[in-house]
């Protein structure tokens, strides 16, 4: 198991009268090589569940919470391994480059890592190359990048340390479809190749129909709904009560449900779609 | 279809434009009339043009050649360019960039106090803004309690409180989630129908432009495509080597027709796709 966290409390600003409880008593336990998708409304508590995962928040209280092996409730729980293993993109990350040159921005986690300056150079290669940038980008400065390049080389710092669990804060806002398309390619070649395990916050459902293992709804700091996304997307009124939409696959089997047309409600994908009326045709 | 009058409030004519002297051309010569109570779409991949041929028509650049003309007026004219820009209000991508003031109803009355407008029209001006983009409730609101799709509401509210005749939307929903950008767009809309408002609507968002009255296409610094939604999407080849996709339901559609399935590939709309759903299980 990747992680496994029981009962997971946190509250903002817990001794002032501005206190607010941001999670209350989460579950969220995920598989090695998952892909999890957080969805949930601005507010609901996503973007704190998953800042617990590297140690950015540390539980206000919590029953367990092991991640990659490290207990994060022993006394001295060991940040620096944990934040090896999991590895964190932030939301419009390409906010967060700094260094001077493209390669060195990559390079920055594995020189922190202490690895060798042979093993950096490599890492920075392999990871420019899994995310699409061309070696010849390398010696530029980041800032003359354009928006979707930055993007990608900012995502590279973070593969480049080859985390076990990639935790991403919508990963494509404000991406153009051709750059959408192309990181959300990225994130399923490292979940692949280096069988690691995903956790996306992402608002686009027709997306994360595609691409997640499981879907995880927040809403108002608690678990919703948590299952696959057949089971999630199934499951409109839920989803709709919660000002959530539902995929487009999944709002044209409801509504065909409505007029009295038996579709099956957990369809949720074009294929799957296109599979049965294909089928229905014949 | 709504009837649009023949006058254009936005000409621009074989406008160039660039950075610097030494610097490639951004623009080459773009010609697009605008006509007054259009709702007119740019879209376009990034880095194409689209952001600043959308500065050039409130005058925050200045063509390097040709000429952009707001209502009559060249935005070449330093004289005239207060009027333009109080004419021709832009909203931004970052909600978080534009706010000016600790309360939203300050922020709202920023724009109408530098035209000096005075205080009784200004708290009128306010107000009505503001139930114009139905914040009105939140007026006494710190802005950092609000969600993205409010603050660009509010950022339209603005806009408003100086009587712009046009609206210059600048990727203002592509930071925002799938409700913030509902709201949004509804905002424009209705502000377009109800009060004539010409909007210019700028999106990577496909499914964002398909009740507009034109799409315009940008890529590389030119024109590729101009024409009714319909007639855009229709081109699906063109709209593919502009590395665009047509809306999720137009390629949900076209999928359905390539395994065979009689239904039509220019679908837009989410009720198009229903009824030819309904047809087939």
């Amino acid at each position: 198991m990747s992680i496994s966290i029981k009962k997971l409390n946190y509250v903002y600003d817990a001794d002032s009268p501005f206190s607010v409880a941001a999670l209350e008593g989460v579950d969220f336990c995920v598989n090695d090589n998952e892909f999890v998708c957080i969805i949930g409304h601005t507010g609901s508590g996503k973007s704190t569940l998953v800042q617990h995962l590297n140690g950015i928040l540390k539980p206000t209280n919590v029953e367990e919470m092991i991640i990659e092996g490290i207990d994060l409730t022993a006394k001295k729980p060991d940040y620096k391994s944990l934040r090896q293993k999991v590895g964190m993109v932030f939301q419009y990350p390409e906010y967060q480059l700094f260094e001077q040159t493209v390669r060195l921005d990559i390079g920055f986690g594995p020189k922190n890592m202490g690895l060798t300056q042979n093993e950096i150079d490599e890492r920075v290669i392999e990871s420019a190359k899994i995310v699409g940038l061309d070696e010849s980008v390398l010696e530029m400065s980041p800032f003359e990048l354009s928006g979707g390049q930055k993007r990608r080389a900012a995502i590279a710092g973070v593969l480049s340390m080859r985390p076990q669990v990639l935790v991403l804060d919508e990963p494509i806002a404000g991406l153009d479809p051709k750059g959408k398309a192309e990181i959300l390619q990225v994130i399923s070649n490292y979940h692949k190749k280096y069988n690691a395990t995903i956790i996306m916050i992402s608002h686009n459902m027709d997306d994360i129909v595609e691409v997640a293992d499981r879907v995880v709804v927040m809403h108002k700091g608690k678990k919703a709904l948590d299952g696959t996304p057949q089971q999630v997307f199934s499951n409109y009124e839920t989803i709709l009560s919660l000002g959530l939409e539902l995929p487009t696959v999944s709002a044209l089997v409801k509504r065909l449900n409505e007029i009295g047309k038996n579709v099956p409600r957990n369809i949720c994908k074009i294929n799957d779609l296109v599979n049965y009326v294909s089928g229905v045709k014949k | 279809m709504k009837n649009l009058k023949m006058q254009n409030i936005i000409e621009i004519k074989d406008a160039v434009y660039k950075y610097d002297e030494d610097s490639e051309e951004v623009l080459h010569s773009v010609n697009l009339n605008i006509k007054k109570g259009e709702f007119l779409c740019i879209l376009g991949h990034n880095g194409c043009g689209k952001s600043t041929l959308a500065k050039l028509i409130n005058g925050l650049y200045q063509p390097t050649e040709g000429t952009v003309l707001v209502q009559g007026m060249d935005t070449k004219d330093e004289n005239k360019i207060i009027e333009i820009r109080s004419k021709a209000g832009m909203v931004f991508q970052n909600p978080d960039n534009q706010m000016v003031a600790t309360i939203v109803e300050e922020d709202v009355a920023f724009g109408p106090e530098n035209l000096s407008v005075p205080q009784q029209e200004l708290r009128a001006r306010v107000d009505n803004a503001l139930k114009a983009v139905n914040m009105f409730d939140f007026k006494n609101s710190a802005p950092h309690r609000l969600s993205g799709g409010q603050k660009q509401r509010i950022a339209i509210a603005g806009i408003l409180a100086m009587e712009p005749e046009i609206i210059i939307m600048d990727e203002s929903t592509s930071m925002l989630d799938p409700k913030g950008r509902r709201e949004v767009l509804e905002t424009v809309h209705r502000l377009n129908k109800e009060k004539g408002i010409t909007i210019v609507f700028i999106t990577h968002f496909m499914e964002e432009t398909v009740d507009a009255d034109r799409i315009v296409v940008m890529g590389d610094g030119v024109i590729k495509m101009e024409g009714t939604p319909r007639e855009i999407f229709a081109r699906e080849e063109e709209i593919n080597q502009l590395t665009l996709e047509v809306p999720p339901v137009t390629k949900m559609a076209q999928q359905l027709n390539e395994r065979g399935m009689d239904i039509k590939r220019n679908i837009l709309t989410f009720e198009e796709l229903f009824n030819s759903l309904c047809q087939l299980v």
